[in-house]
């Protein structure tokens, strides 16, 4: 009897596929309107053909892979620095939001603190002179900033 | 009207050009369009519309062939960036770079980054330069055969490279299919390319942009690879990986440079998403005919010279149509044909004999800049190899930010990074299934596309 | 304890942090103007925008710089406008398109009560043309030879819905004789090479030194005017149409709404100047481009106009049924509030 997990694993594939293509097929415009084919044709036609694809799907021979503990703080801090990232770029803006992060990952992936003051101050810098002095492209400034220049 | 290659009065064009180039000031000026244009390569999310947007104005100031020359020079510069990104940190910078990836990272994990740079520039000099000497020598014959190949046509080149993809990448048929058709529907959310009519955004506007290709390239493949990397704690040290990395075979690399410039010749001429295409046909044609299937994934020389190979050619290939037709194969070729507009240049199969001067100009700016990009490819091959041999831990955070960057700057928004997440995470999901990113990231691309001819033929014949 | 002191550091480092990703910003140049042209690089829009803003540089005095944001059909470009602070240094240049076919479509939170349009600067003029050794010499033998072929002639437009489907589906509409099929391409250098190619049997195009040159013949302007370069060929006006594509196809100027009224000013005054100048003139040469020129009032009443009549252009052109989200002239202000 197989645990309830390794089901799951074992069809996740197969059933997001097939929700996929039967929300692609259900959710398009009309297939023909004013008796010329419409803008709903091709959802219907990739909807139909990923629902045929995903009942053909051969079946799932790998068990369901165990993390270690490693495995699940490493995936963690990845996730954990992408939250702040988004979080703190449209507050502080572009630069401040790289720079700490950019410590911030660099340091509970293991460095010390040197050298992750080091990469983040680098790569920020070299990618702020690239977009917004070579290529003119604005970077986000974050409220903060608009803030304190407003004052 | 159409000239044979063999009439002699083509090439007395060819003097008029050479004495074109024989000013300084367009040799330096190539020279800084394919080192803005490897810069440009190498940030992701950045492609070269920008940088020939920026660099647009300069074409009213200069004379028209050093300025032409200044923005077709970003374009193929960039092809080089994108490779060195694909090699070292596997990010792909545009949808081209997305064959390489799948030999040229695994060989720079072995350790063998600097040999893969060079294998790679020297692929794209192949593919390069054999598509301009095919311009020379047989533009005008074939300009006027890709005309005739319609809708259906077009339709049918891009069919048949997702099915090679689909028969020969790993996973097997029916799941490369499922991919397949799982890459069509993410391009399907957004404006119908036909109608401009939105459709399944859910109600969100911002949507109406459709999932954001550089978000895709740089969640697959960037965070999904860190991810991947992170949960399996596979941060193999480079001696171990050297192992598994085949030796370099030079007659076979060769012959798969040659086969890619064919295959990214041919499909340059046409409008079917050039680079991409032929990059994947090459990479699983190179699979289908190599004697050790296996070592493809692993590190493959053939599979990095043929996809390198076949972009370059391409790329090269679809200055034919732009100048001989005034057809524009991909969105940097239609901003090229803005610029010959401004410049006075009318572009169609008359050209060679109206302005030969321009046109055989350009043509030999195509063979000096793949000159170029061969010297600086070798010559920068050891600095960026070092910079890879960077400790995984420096590596990732750099490689975060840059994927979290590069889809900000391309969806110009927060929706970008969002994406990029939410392709990582897919990502890892897929290889956990054994399933592989390339059909979907294929499919995605040449989606629209595929819609597109359709209904160009059904509506003709409705 | 450590805790306390380790903790001190954090903060230390991460406010330094702070307050040195400020200095960067804060260095920025400024007495800039920021143009966003809605549109890709190399395209009309883009071309005629920037001829714009090197004659308008020399009357303001100051630096415009460009940036493309074509993706959105325009409406990326638009939104960055409206997100922008509305003291005078950003702008943004887009076919009207933006503004009112392709929003509504697509439910986006502005209307065009969030701009402030400053003067529209040309109208994008699209020619039906056909190969040179095609059987019809002129309009009247193609609208003969339409009716003789009942319905198989394919005219090749640069997309459904564009200003050059439009006027020819209006046309088609009112005279039942004529029936033709519409099909679509990325772009009119697309439906060009289908036409050269023979899959279509005309296209429209906005290729005016390859009209010029012989390698196409122009049979008629797809607008109201004539075009200064092609002075034979008949506009819709001279076949008695109106010019349906009006609407959609006119490239604007636009400053974000609230922007102060001296600001507004000075940039009306130092663009139109531009727009009136030869050197603009001239970039239009090459492209299918009439100089429409309406100053601040006239392009506010302009849009105001083609807001209401977007409706009733749409169904005339039997392709109003396909979205039902259209605004007709009842509802106007249905879409153009913010969600």
């Amino acid at each position: 009897m197989l645990r309830f997990r390794d089901l799951l694993f074992r069809h996740t594939l197969r059933v997001t596929l097939l929700l996929t293509g039967a929300s692609a097929f259900l959710a398009a415009p009309p297939a023909f309107s004013a008796g010329l084919p419409g803008s709903g044709l091709w959802p219907r036609v990739v909807g139909i053909g990923l629902v045929v694809s995903a009942l053909l799907l051969p079946k799932e021979k790998n068990a369901r892979p165990i993390l270690t503990a490693d495995a699940r703080r490493g995936a963690r801090n990845l996730a954990l620095s992408c939250l702040l990232w988004t979080v703190l770029v449209p507050s502080v803006g572009w630069t401040a939001a790289t720079l700490l992060t950019g410590t911030l990952a660099c340091r509970s992936g293991g460095c010390s603190l040197k050298e992750s003051l080091i990469l983040s101050l680098s790569l920020s810098a070299s990618l702020w002179f690239g977009m917004e002095r070579l290529l003119h492209w604005p970077l986000p400034k974050g409220a903060l900033f608009s803030l304190l220049s407003g004052v | 009207m159409d000239a044979s290659f063999a009439d002699p009065s083509l090439f007395a064009g060819a003097w008029t050009g050479l004495s074109a180039m024989a000013s300084p000031e367009l040799w330096l000026l190539a020279l800084a369009g394919v080192f803005l244009g490897m810069t440009v390569g190498v940030l992701p999310g950045f492609g070269p519309p920008a940088a020939m947007a920026l660099l647009f104005p300069l074409v009213y100031v200069l004379d028209p062939l050093p300025g032409i020359a200044l923005l077709a020079g970003i374009f193929y510069g960039a092809k080089y960036g994108g490779a060195v990104t694909s090699i070292l940190i596997g990010i792909p910078g545009e949808a081209d770079a997305v064959a390489t990836l799948f030999e040229g990272h695994p060989l720079a994990l072995g350790g063998k980054a600097r040999q893969a740079l060079s294998v790679a520039t020297m692929a794209s000099f192949t593919g390069g330069v054999s598509a301009s000497i095919g311009i020379v020598l047989l533009a005008p014959v074939l300009s006027g055969a890709a005309l005739f190949l319609g809708p259906g046509g077009r339709a049918a080149i891009m069919a048949c490279a997702l099915l090679l993809v689909a028969c020969t990448g790993p996973g097997g048929f029916r799941r490369n299919l499922a991919m397949i058709f799982l890459g069509l529907a993410l391009a399907l959310p957004g404006m119908d390319p036909v109608y401009g009519e939105a459709r399944l955004t859910f109600g969100q506007w911002r949507l109406s942009g459709g999932v954001e290709l550089t978000s895709l390239l740089l969640g697959m493949f960037g965070l999904g690879d860190l991810l991947d990397a992170l949960m399996s704690g596979s941060q193999n040290t480079t001696s171990e990986r050297a192992d598994s990395v085949p030796a370099l075979n030079r007659f076979s690399t060769i012959m798969a440079a040659l086969r890619g410039s064919l295959i990214g010749f041919v499909t340059g001429l046409v409008p079917c998403g050039a680079g991409v295409t032929a990059s994947f046909a090459s990479h699983a044609l190179e699979k289908r005919l190599s004697r050790h299937p296996e070592r493809f994934g692993k590190g493959a020389w053939e599979g990095l010279a043929g996809p390198e190979a076949s972009n370059n050619a391409a790329a090269m290939a679809s200055f034919a149509p732009l100048l001989l037709l005034g057809l524009p194969t991909n969105p940097i070729m239609a901003a090229l044909l803005g610029a010959l507009t401004v410049v006075g240049v009318a572009p169609g199969p008359s050209l060679p004999n109206e302005q030969p001067a321009f046109y055989w100009g350009l043509i030999f700016c195509l063979f000096l800049g793949n000159a170029f990009l061969l010297l600086l490819g070798l010559g920068l091959a050891g600095f960026w190899a070092r910079l890879a041999r960077l400790p995984f831990r420096l590596l990732w955070p750099a490689v975060l930010t840059l994927c979290l960057t590069g889809s900000y700057v391309g969806a110009d928004g927060m929706s970008g990074p969002a994406q990029c997440v939410l392709f990582g995470a897919l990502a890892v999901f897929l290889k956990r299934h054994a399933c592989s990113p390339a059909p979907l990231v294929l499919a995605f691309v040449l989606g629209p596309r595929l819609e597109t001819h359709l209904m160009q033929t059904l509506l003709s014949g409705w | 304890m450590k805790w306390p002191r380790s903790l001190c550091r954090f903060a230390l480092v991460w406010l330094t942090l702070l307050l040195l990703s400020f200095a960067p910003h804060a260095s920025a140049a400024d007495g800039t103007v920021r143009l966003y042209v809605a549109f890709s690089p190399g395209g009309a829009l883009d071309v005629a925008a920037r001829a714009l803003a090197r004659e308008a540089e020399k009357e303001l005095g100051k630096n415009i710089f460009i940036q493309n944001v074509p993706s959105g059909g325009g409406m990326t470009g638009v939104t960055k406008l409206i997100e922008s602070s509305p003291d005078g240094s950003t702008l943004a240049a887009c076919v009207s398109n933006a503004l009112i076919f392709i929003p509504s479509r697509n439910d986006a939170p502005y209307g065009i009560q969030d701009v402030e349009p400053l003067l529209t600067f040309g109208q994008a003029s699209p020619v039906l043309v056909t190969r040179p050794d095609a059987p019809w010499k002129d309009m009247d033998a193609f609208l003969e030879a339409t009716r003789r072929r009942a319905g198989s002639m394919r005219i090749g437009v640069p997309g459904l819905g564009t200003p050059s489907h439009i006027a020819l589906a209006i046309m088609a509409a009112d005279d039942p004789s004529l029936k033709w099929r519409f099909v679509p391409f990325g772009g009119s250098g697309e439906a060009e090479a289908a036409l050269l190619g023979g899959h279509v049997d005309a296209a429209a195009s906005g290729a005016l030194p390859r009209m010029k040159n012989g390698q196409l013949r122009p049979m008629l302007t797809l607008a109201g005017a004539r075009l200064p370069s092609l002075p034979d060929v008949p506009s819709l006006s001279d076949k008695g149409l109106a010019d349906p594509g009006r609407g959609d196809s006119t490239f604007l100027l636009l400053a974000p709404a609230k922007t102060p009224e001296n600001a507004l000013d000075a940039l009306s005054r130092a663009f139109q100047k531009a727009a009136e100048s030869d050197a603009y003139r001239k970039a239009l040469e090459g492209f299918s481009v009439a100089p429409a020129l309406r100053n601040r009032q006239e392009a506010k009443d302009f849009l105001q106009r083609a807001w209401r009549e977007e409706g009733n252009i749409l169904k005339a052109a039997g392709i109003a049924d396909r979205s039902a989200a259209l605004p007709s002239g009842e509802n106007a202000g249905k879409n153009s509030h913010a969600e």
